[in-house]
Parts: structure tokens; sequence; C-alpha cells
């Protein structure tokens, strides 16, 4: 029963207390609710901690596999983790070698995926040429080459721009109706969690 | 203010629709079984990757707790539950890679309950459930290495993605990995649609059905019907000011 009652309790008193927070013009509501969700961030932080544990558990069992493929790897992540925090206990988040491996290493790193994702993008698009020969597939391609021609500066011809509107209307409309699904799909999963009914946090 | 006051008139309208629909649902024997095909086939995948000595990666995306996504998350993994519960049954678990150490906790609490309520707890391995990486795109990244690395047979990438999906898409194609998925975001969407078959994608709202879909549990089911009555009062009330709007009214 404590194993899953206690944290059922706090999870749906403090909900309760967040969306009250959120929704009624109480100024003590709103103290509590900025309090709960100070203390769920350092949850949060609690929460990285083991994540990095995780991590380093990974890559630690890596290394000492006598026939792992991945053991370089493993030693460069971990080397590179201890390598970063030490700069960053010793001089600091803006320190200027923690400054020069965020803007050497990390942003043109995570760029070039940005870019990697534009040739997969057009792969899946092949793929899907491959495999899936149907309407849905000619209307799902026919409309992305519709946006991507769109994107390319010259005077269209007027026809192209009476089509590229109905599409543009419809794809708004779409996306609307989509979003709105989702936000009454989060309003009655969060309502379940905070009413008890779901706990995942405590595997119920 | 007025936001806030409709706000939560939905909340408590949803929450008695809720009691109502749960109460109604307990003697009814719940309706839909077929609905979301995807949900529906991905524990069969469990005895089918099995067979192949293969295993499953599931990547569950950057949604956590403690941002907008958390919920989506929670819905994903729920969806989820037939196959974590199967798994642990077999003792042929998923990989279940995460962008974010709350959902991690979280995914990682699922499968070892899993364990725990067969009485299988010491075969539970640690290592399964693996944060990959704190932001998304290196999240993508980092969990497609899993399909070159171990003996993946089938991926599903369920939970809040966008654009970066194609990079564990591709990676599954490129090993001819069988792939189920499904995402909230419209980009999210449109970038699994061209890599997984209709009846294996799981569109926007159908992320929180998976529940329903899975479990058969009454309340989940209510859940659902307790949500159509909400999106018809949403729809009335658009067409109501829309209707106002057109006349001149409250401007």
């Amino acid at each position: 029963m404590f194993r899953w009652f206690i944290p059922t309790a706090i999870a749906v008193v403090c909900g309760f207390l967040v969306l009250l927070g959120y929704l009624l013009p109480v100024p003590a509501l709103e103290n509590i609710r900025i309090d709960l969700v100070r203390g769920a961030t350092v949850l949060g932080a609690f929460a990285l901690l083991l994540a990095y544990g995780n991590v380093l558990r990974v890559h630690l069992a890596r290394i000492f596999q006598k026939q792992s493929r991945h053991r370089i790897a493993s030693f460069l992540l971990i080397g590179s983790a201890v390598a970063s925090l030490v700069l960053v206990l010793t001089q600091g988040p803006e320190g200027t070698h923690v400054q020069t491996i965020v803007k050497s290493v990390l942003i043109p790193g995570e760029s070039a995926l940005l870019a990697l994702t534009a040739i997969t993008l057009v792969l899946s698009g092949m793929h899907l040429l491959r495999t899936r020969r149907h309407i849905n597939s000619a209307l799902f391609i026919a409309v992305v080459a519709l946006y991507l021609f769109s994107a390319v500066p010259i005077v269209f011809p007027r026809v192209l721009g009476v089509i590229l509107q109905f599409v543009d209307a419809a794809a708004t409309g779409g996306m609307r109706g989509l979003l709105l699904g989702v936000v009454l799909g989060i309003v009655m999963t969060g309502l379940r969690i905070i009413l008890g009914i779901d706990r995942p946090h405590s595997g119920g | 203010m007025s936001s806030q006051l409709a706000a939560l008139a939905l909340v408590l309208i949803g929450a008695g629709a809720l009691a109502m629909y749960g109460m109604r649902q307990r003697r009814k024997k719940p309706k839909g079984a077929g609905l979301i095909p995807a949900f529906g086939s991905l524990a069969n995948e469990v005895g089918r990757v099995a067979e192949e000595g293969a295993t499953i990666h599931v990547a569950l995306g950057s949604g956590g707790l403690l941002n907008e996504n958390g919920l989506t998350s929670i819905a994903a993994l729920q969806g989820l539950s037939a196959l974590t519960e199967l798994s642990a049954a077999y003792d042929t678990p998923p990989f279940i890679t995460t962008g974010d150490p709350t959902l991690f906790l979280i995914a990682d609490n699922q499968l070892r309950d899993a364990y725990a309520r067969l009485g299988n707890l010491r075969n539970y391995r640690s290592g399964l459930v693996r944060y990959t990486a704190p932001s998304p795109m290196l999240y993508a990244a980092m969990a497609a290495t899993l399909s070159f690395d171990e003996p993946v047979g089938t991926t599903i990438i369920l939970g809040a993605f966008n654009q970066e999906a194609s990079l564990l898409t591709n990676a599954a194609v490129t090993e001819g990995e069988k792939l189920f998925g499904g995402a909230t975001s419209a980009v999210g969407l449109a970038t699994l649609y061209s890599d997984i078959g209709e009846d294996q994608l799981v569109m926007g709202e159908e992320m929180f059905a998976g529940g329903a879909k899975v479990s058969n549990r009454p309340v989940f089911w209510a859940s659902l019907s307790a949500e159509n009555l909400l999106r018809w009062l949403v729809v009335a009330g658009i067409l109501v000011t829309t209707g106002a709007s057109l006349l001149g009214l409250g401007d």
C-alpha cells in the first residue's frame, strides 16, 4: 500500500494545487504553484544525475567488455564528459574553454545533424515513392514539392498562387484540428493522473 | 482572465464527464476494440522478433515530465504497456531510449514494474532503458546508432518527435527493420509518414487512445468518451464565436 498510496497522494495533491494555481486568480495558490514547480525542477536535477549515472554505467560496461566493438567510442565519450565537468567546475559555465567547446564542437555538431536531416528526409521521400505507390503518397509528395517550390524566390504564375493559397488554408485547418485533438488528449491524460486513476510514477 | 476561466470550465466539464462515463463504462463492454491497428500489432512484435533472435528498440523521444510534452510521453508509454508486459513475461525485453532524464526514470520504472509483477525482478537488467542525450537532435543521432550496434528487428518511434525522427527512421530502413511510430506534432508526423505504413502510424490524438486499446480498462474508454464530448463542446464554441463574429457581435 505504501508503495503506491503515498506517491499517488502526493501527486494528486500537488497536481491539484498546481492546476488551481494556473486557473484561479488567487495569489496564495499562485505562490504555492511556483514553489511546487521549483521543487519539481530540483527533482528534475536529481533525475538528470541518475540519467548520467545510467550513461556512465552503459559506457563503462562497454569499455570493460572484452569483445566490445565500442571501447574507443565509449572511452572518448566518458573522457570528454569528465574533461567538460572539470572545466565547468574550475571555470564555471561561462569560462573561456567551456565556451570554446560549446561554440566549436557542440553547436557545429548539432547544426551538422540538422543539415543531415534534410538528406534523410529526401531519402524518406524516395523510400515512400518506391514502397507505397498510392494516391495518399502522391498527394503527400505533391504538397511537399509545392511547398519547396514556393520557397524559391521567383514570381509564380497566378494559378500556382491560388493553388498555394488553397493548400495553405487546408494545411492550417488540418494542423489546428490535429492540435485540438492533441490538446484534448493531454487534458484527459492529465486529469486521469490528477484524479489518481493513472499512476505512471508508481507503476499503476 | 477569461481564457483561464474557460480552461477551468473545460477541466471541470472533463472531470465531470470522466466520472459520468466511468460509471457507465463499468456496466458496458468497451467499444472500438478495432481502433488504431498500430497499438494492436505492437505486442505481436515481441514474439516475432524473439523468433528472429532480435530485439525491439523503443525510441520515446525527448518529451520530459517537466516540459509541455510530458503527457504525450506518458500516453506513449501507456500505449506500450502491453508490449513491456509481454516482453517481461518472455524475458525478451526491448531497448528503450529516451532524451530526457525524467522520462528515463518513468520508462525504467515501467519496465522494472512489469518484471516485478511477474516476480521476475532478478532478471531485470538496468541497461535496457538508456538515456542518450539531452537535445532532441543528439538524442535521435545517438539512439539511431542502436540499430547498427544491436540486433534490432523492430523500431518503435513513439512520443514527442519533430524532424529528428528521420535520423531514426533512416537507420531503421537501412537495416531493414520493421517500423512503427507516432507523433503528435505536424512536423513529426510528416517525417514519420514517409517511412511508416499508415497501419503502423499513430497520428496526433490517437496517441492518447493507446492506453484504452492495449489495456481495455473501462476508465480509459470513459476518458475517450469524455474527450469526444469536450471536442463537440469546443466545436460548438468555435461555431458560436464564428457566427457572432460574422454578425459583428462581441468586438
